[in-house]
Parts: structure tokens; sequence; C-alpha cells
């Protein structure tokens, strides 16, 4: 066998598929904590518009994404296969020849992450977790302060508030590249990516063998996600309690 | 007998006057070598400041900045008892409300043009954008003598003592995302 390694994994046309050739590639744990991300960074967007009676709200949603992004960082080494970081993480030259591919439609398909999104997935990633490690520590200027405020000084907290704002910003870009790119993939390409991240399942005619898992290894990702919460959970429970007001 | 007491008395005198008189002649003669103490620190100057101590641009600054302390650390109580985070407690509600109403007048005092250039989290466009300012600054009395009638008017904790305690914060709010810089 002496296939060239880019036509490999080169199906360029994609027809539609019976479900039962659906192999499965995201576990379990990618997916749902994909999604439940979401929904914690959304229901922090809309607790913080709700104002001050929602603050509450607004901090046990920043405790799941801590706990989700930490998780998903341990899951990057000890995950399934294309959930690890050193499975989709590629070199700049190998994704500029993927983005350059894009030009002229031979752009190969990839059982987890493409090249660029890898990237994003870092980025979006590292976006999270400073956003929500310095709102441990922020303050509303007004009333509210974060649950570990007591440990930095007040200089300090508003300076990791102004992180949190700016950070949160470049989140929206970063989310709306998101979007767009799986959009653009369906539009421009016809490669369906929701789906997969729903059911974990992609066509088998996109995977070379060995691409596709066998387990979810659910129960790692269950302790992994329980061991960080209880650590969360003591670091919470032990800080010095602190308010912007002397009364 | 007496005389000899007296005597002795006085021989420990003596020593005890030297040891008073250089005690306190010391000083003064340190004085020489030593700059003299400053004279006791005048009343706080009217607006021109002295060459020292602060400009009066910089107490503004102080004044405005203080007077945000005072007006967090009122409000901060309302936040709480209308989030249920402490119990809520009519007179002290009251209280805090009348305060912060009283303290909403002060907030534009110390945001006077000679402060532009001193170092703090205003931004410039407090001056570029005055009327923007100045409308957030009416929109906070307008809320926060809402709230303080609100209390007076009903003692037990009203219903809609989280919405006006709310309309409050979000005044805070509005105004710092604008004119307060992290």
């Amino acid at each position: 066998m002496n296939l060239p390694s880019g036509a490999e994994r080169a199906p360029d046309r994609l027809q539609a598929d019976p479900p039962g050739d659906a192999k499965l590639v995201w576990d379990l744990p990618v997916r749902i904590g994909h999604w439940a991300l979401l929904a914690a960074v959304l229901g922090a967007y809309i607790t913080h518009r709700l104002g001050l009676a929602w603050y509450a709200v607004h901090v046990w949603c920043g405790y799941v994404v801590l706990v989700l992004v930490a998780a998903r960082i341990v899951w990057g080494v000890v995950g399934t296969r294309h959930a690890r970081f050193a499975s989709f993480v590629r070199s700049p030259a190998s994704t500029w020849r993927y983005l350059w591919s894009w030009r002229d439609g031979t752009t190969a398909r990839y059982a987890g992450h493409n090249p660029l999104g890898a990237y994003m997935v870092v980025v979006l990633l590292l976006l999270l977790l400073g956003i929500a490690l310095s709102g441990l520590f922020a303050n509303d200027q007004i009333a509210n302060t974060g649950p570990l405020y007591g440990y930095v000084s007040g200089a300090l907290s508003d300076q990791l508030s102004g992180w949190h704002q700016r950070l949160f910003q470049v989140l929206e870009i970063a989310v709306g590249l998101h979007v767009l790119a799986v959009l653009g993939h369906r539009w421009l390409r016809h490669e369906e990516l929701i789906g997969p991240m729903i059911s974990g399942k992609k066509p088998a005619q996109w995977l070379r063998p060995g691409d596709a898992i066998n387990s979810s290894r659910i129960w790692l990702a269950l302790l992994i996600v329980l061991l960080l919460a209880l650590g969360l959970a003591r670091l919470v429970a032990t800080a010095p309690p602190a308010s912007l007001s002397i009364f | 007998m007496i005389k000899r007491s007296l005597r002795a008395l006085g021989a420990l005198c003596l020593p005890l006057a030297a040891a008073w008189a250089l005690v306190t002649t010391l000083p003064a003669a340190a004085g020489n070598t030593a700059p003299t103490a400053p004279p006791p620190a005048a009343a706080p100057a009217p607006a021109p400041a002295p060459e020292s101590g602060p400009s009066a641009a910089r107490q503004m600054v102080e004044y405005r900045q203080a007077v945000m302390i005072i007006m967090r650390s009122n409000f901060a109580p309302l936040v709480g008892m209308a989030t249920g985070k402490i119990a809520f407690d009519p007179a002290t509600a009251q209280l805090r409300a009348d305060r912060v109403a009283m303290l909403a007048a002060m907030v534009p005092d110390g945001f006077v043009e000679i402060t532009k250039d001193e170092k703090s989290r205003a931004r410039l466009q407090i001056w570029t954008n005055r009327a923007g300012f100045d409308g957030h600054a009416k929109d906070l009395v307008t809320r926060a003598e809402a709230l303080a009638k609100l209390l007076k008017a009903d003692a037990t904790q009203p219903d809609n003592f989280l919405h006006a305690v709310q309309a409050v914060g979000g005044t805070c709010d509005d105004c710092h995302d604008d004119f307060r810089s992290r």
C-alpha cells in the first residue's frame, strides 16, 4: 500500500448516509461537555444582563464553566482518541496547508477536529478558563464580590474584573467565528458538524480504519468532573468572607 | 535628726534636679542639629492648596472616591436584603436608602474638569460627553429617591423592593460601563 498521505483521508463527496453507517467519533463526555458549556455560558451572560438579583445564579454558571473547562483540559490528555490534544493540535504549517486547500476544494475531512478548528478549541478553552478564573476574584464595583475576592487586594480584584469583561468580549468574537466556521462547513462543503456533536457519530466513509472509538469512558469522565467540582467547592468554602461594604 | 534627714533629702534632690534639667534641655540642644519640628498642621486649606500637600484637583479626586466608598457601603446592605442574603430590617433599610439618596446627589460634585489629568479610573469621556454623564447622575438621584420613598411608604419589605434596588444598581452599572475604566 503506497497511498499518499493526503489521499487516504480525502473522500470528497459526501453522500447521504444510512444512519447505520455512522461510527462513534465524539465520546459522550465531549458532547455533553460541549452543550453544557454553551448552556452555562449563555446562562452566565443572561444572568449578567438581568442584574444584581441574579448574581448568585451567575456565580453558579461560572462554577459550571470552570469545572467543565478544567475537566475538558484533563480529558484532552486522558480522554478518548479524538478528544486528546495530541491527536488534533497540529503544526502551524499543516494548518496553513489545510487552510490553503479550501481554495480548490481538495480539503481533507477529519474524523476529529480539523487543524484550524483545533486551534479554535484551544482558544475557546483558554478564554473560558481565563474568564471563569478571573470571575472568582472579581467584583461588580457596587455590591457583589466573587467567591475568592477575599484572597486578593481590591486593586487586583478591579484589574481581574476588567479582564473578566475584556476576555468575554474576545470570547464573543471567538464564538462568532466558531459558529460561522460550522455554518461554513455546512454550506460550502456540505459537511454537517452539528449533528455529530449531538449523536457523536460521523459517516463511516469519512473515517479511516481505527478512527472510530469503542467507548466513551464515561466513568472516568464522571470521576474527573466530581474531583474537580469537590476541589472547587472546598476552595470556595474555605475562602475568607469578603464584602464591598464595611457594614 | 530632722536636720540630717533634710540634708539627705537635699542630697537626693540635687542629682534629680540635675537629671531633670538635662532631660528638659536635651531636646533643645538636639534641635540645633536636627531640623526644627514643623508647626502644627494648618486646618485643611481651601481650593488653592498650599505648595506641599495634595493639589486642589487631587483633593477633588479623593473627595469623590470617598463619596463612592460611602455609597457602596450603604448600598451593598440593601442589595443583600433585597436578594435575601441578609435579613430584611425596615429601619436599617430606610437608613441605608436615605443615605444612598443623599449621596447620589453628591456624586457629580467631584468630577470637575480640573481633575481630568489626575490619576484615577475616571474616563476622559466624562468631560467630552458631559450630558451623558450628567444623565446617569440624574437617573441615579431619581431612582435612589424612589427607593427611599418606597421604603418610607411601606415599613414591611415592599413587593418591588428588589426591583427598586436593581434600578439603582443598574444606573451604577450603566455609568461605570461608560465612564469608569477597569
